[in-house]
């Protein structure tokens, strides 16, 4: 193989393969039925930080609760 | 709660109530085996080590495994091993905020030494006492401010984080606190190795091999707090600062294990060869060198940004989708960004021009972050008039941008080669470092201290001014010294005269440094200054003092019925 033939193969495929990452990204960034669960998330910092048992001011399910 | 290995056990015996049964407590036995195998491995080094320095640290290592068996078993007979898990574990972040506070003026008093030493090279070069020279002095200050100073505050408030967005004690009985002593282990053996000359010679990466091996089995154990606690959390979602404090927990082992890879001579010497050599060599240290700054001093401080900016400002974060694809833009990216460091070198062309380039797309994801950061205050902008704390964590992202402007520009290779080798590298690193990582730090400490002690608020806002304004000026005087002086020296050397020589002497060049380099000793000495500040506001914010003149301020329902005026 060349060097320009490897040069060629390796600035293509990483343009792909980065193209394909930030797509995939995006997608999941931006589809629409993640939105709800993202904007709760924004709130995340502002729950109550004092008792582990504590009400849960965001999220409704729980895991690991009897 | 369900936890029942970690839940209090009892053994009928008194002294050991607490303590668990073995073999329902792995964590208590992992860290006696692991401090009982190191403490043979150090006496040993301590007798049969090669080097005198060697045989020192065999003592230090073994100090540090005699406290950490004695610690344990004090702790076991107090019944302090029992795991409550229904409480966070805030006495270790309590540990951090102390140390990390501890640490940052340690590394900064170092710093304002070394300073001095290039403004006063005559007065403060000690012919006498070799270890106490620039060339062994740097690397401690280098390590303390970004390791231990860095380091514990990534770990105190990673483990407060991680439990608050997760609802969810620490994972592992008793390995946070190996973790968290562990770490300071590793920082006194490799300052001590630094100052005696045990130094494996790579910039950031100085530790010799038996201190890799050592913080490597403190970060697997860090790792494993970490997956652990988001493992059994009680919200579905991970929050974004716990996918960065992970990315960076995990791209710092990576990175360690590679950089570092290497074969000591034997196991009594404090020599080793590494694996890689030449430009291999140099590219691997710079892959890991700036991935440090990607990973260690970026990485981890938006997780930082990411839980107290919002918390401070009692807003929510001003885009989560923003958030995420400024997490996966940044770790993607940052890896590849190390050759800019290796311009003009053997390095083939092609490499320099990939981690030029990835420097220059960095610009993105570092604005988003720093936008995202900023305009989570939008609604609360009047509390930065208010809130000093608020106001230090938004002045750290001012700085971030400003130095995620300036690295892009600096890695372009015609900028580069005025740039680089120059005053004007330290000069980034520094409004980096100082604006926002040690700024962002400071926020988070400020909002930790109050937090932890149940304190109303903290002993003094008008401190807390004080020490924005400390730091800030001293900033400025930092990075505009180097600015000038950098700019000034790369000017010098790449000039000519008419015959076509070089129209400057090297110490011509180290001569016109002077002025600037006083006037950086003394932006250091002012930021240095801020950070004792701190500390005096902190340690009165733990014991529940305000300051007296500020009692009057407070409105009654702030005012907490336990609080005495200082003094």
């Amino acid at each position: 193989m060349t060097y320009e033939a490897l040069a060629s193969f390796a600035q293509t495929s990483g343009v792909v393969y980065f193209a394909a990452v930030f797509a995939g990204v995006c997608i999941y960034t931006f589809w629409p039925s993640n939105k709800a669960r993202f904007n709760k998330a924004a709130h995340m910092p502002l729950m109550s930080d004092d008792m582990l048992s504590g009400e849960a001011s965001i999220g409704d399910k729980t895991n690991g609760q009897a | 709660m369900g936890v029942a290995h970690m839940a209090v056990q009892s053994t009928g015996s008194g002294t050991l109530k607490g303590y668990g049964i073995p073999g329902q407590r792995p964590d208590v036995i992992f860290a006696a085996v692991v401090c009982g195998l190191g403490l043979i491995w150090a006496m040993a080094v301590a007798a049969l080590g090669y080097e005198p320095e060697m045989r020192a640290q065999g003592w230090i290592y073994g100090t540090g495994f005699v406290l950490g068996l004695f610690g344990l078993a004090i702790a076991g007979s107090k019944g302090h091993l029992a795991v409550d898990e229904t409480r966070y574990n805030d006495s270790i972040i309590k540990w951090g905020v102390g140390l990390s506070t501890f640490w940052g003026i340690v590394g900064m008093l170092v710093g304002v030494v070394i300073a001095a030493q290039l403004a006063f090279p005559k007065q403060l070069y000690f012919e006498q006492f070799g270890f106490l020279n620039f060339g062994r002095l740097r690397p401690i200050h280098t390590s303390a401010v970004i390791f231990a100073f860095g380091g514990n505050v990534l770990l105190a408030t990673s483990f407060y984080v991680v439990q608050r967005t997760s609802r969810a004690r620490l994972f592992g009985g008793i390995l946070p606190w190996f973790v968290l002593c562990g770490y300071q282990l590793f920082i006194v053996a490799a300052a001590s190795g630094y100052l005696t000359g045990v130094t494996a010679g790579q910039e950031y990466a100085e530790p010799e091999w038996f201190t890799d091996l050592w913080l490597t089995v403190v970060w697997v154990a860090y790792l494993l707090v970490f997956l652990g606690t988001l493992w059994k959390r009680k919200e579905p979602h991970i929050y974004v600062a716990n996918w960065f404090y992970l990315a960076f927990i995990v791209t710092i082992a990576v990175l360690h294990l590679v950089n570092n890879a290497g074969l000591p001579i034997s196991p009594w010497s404090k020599e080793s060869y590494p694996l890689f050599s030449g430009v291999q060599n140099a590219l691997t240290q710079w892959w890991y060198g700036h991935n440090a700054v990607g990973f260690f001093l970026t990485a981890g401080f938006l997780g930082i940004m990411y839980y107290f900016i919002p918390k401070q400002a009692d807003r929510p974060v001003f885009s989560y989708q923003l958030s995420i694809v400024h997490f996966w833009a940044l770790i993607f990216v940052y890896i590849w960004a190390g050759p800019h460091h290796l311009h003009y070198t053997a390095l083939p062309q092609w490499a320099q021009t990939l981690g030029m380039t990835f420097s220059i797309i960095l610009w993105m994801p570092s604005w988003g972050g720093m936008i995202n950061g900023l305009m989570t205050l939008s609604g609360a902008w009047d509390k930065l008039r208010t809130d000093p704390v608020l106001r230090m964590l938004v002045a750290s992202l001012a700085f971030y941008g400003m130095s995620t402007f300036e690295g892009p520009v600096m890695s372009i290779r015609a900028v580069n080669s005025l740039s680089h080798y120059t005053d004007w590298t330290i000069g980034h690193v520094h409004s980096g470092a100082l604006g926002w990582v040690a700024m962002v730090s400071f926020g988070a400490l400020y909002c930790l201290t109050p937090w932890l002690w149940r304190r109303a608020r903290l002993y003094s806002l008008k401190l807390v001014e004080t020490h924005f304004w400390l730091s800030t000026i001293g900033i400025l005087f930092y990075i505009s010294a180097m600015w000038v002086s950098g700019i000034m020296q790369g000017l010098m050397w790449r000039a000519y005269n008419e015959f076509g020589f070089l129209e400057y002497s090297f110490v011509q060049t180290v001569d016109a440094m002077q002025p600037y380099y006083i006037v950086r000793a003394f932006g250091g000495l002012l930021f240095l200054a801020g950070a004792c500040v701190m500390a005096w506001n902190l340690w009165k914010t733990a014991k529940g003092d305000v300051r007296a003149s500020e009692v009057a301020d407070e409105t009654p329902a702030m005012a907490q019925p336990s609080l005495a005026p200082a003094e």
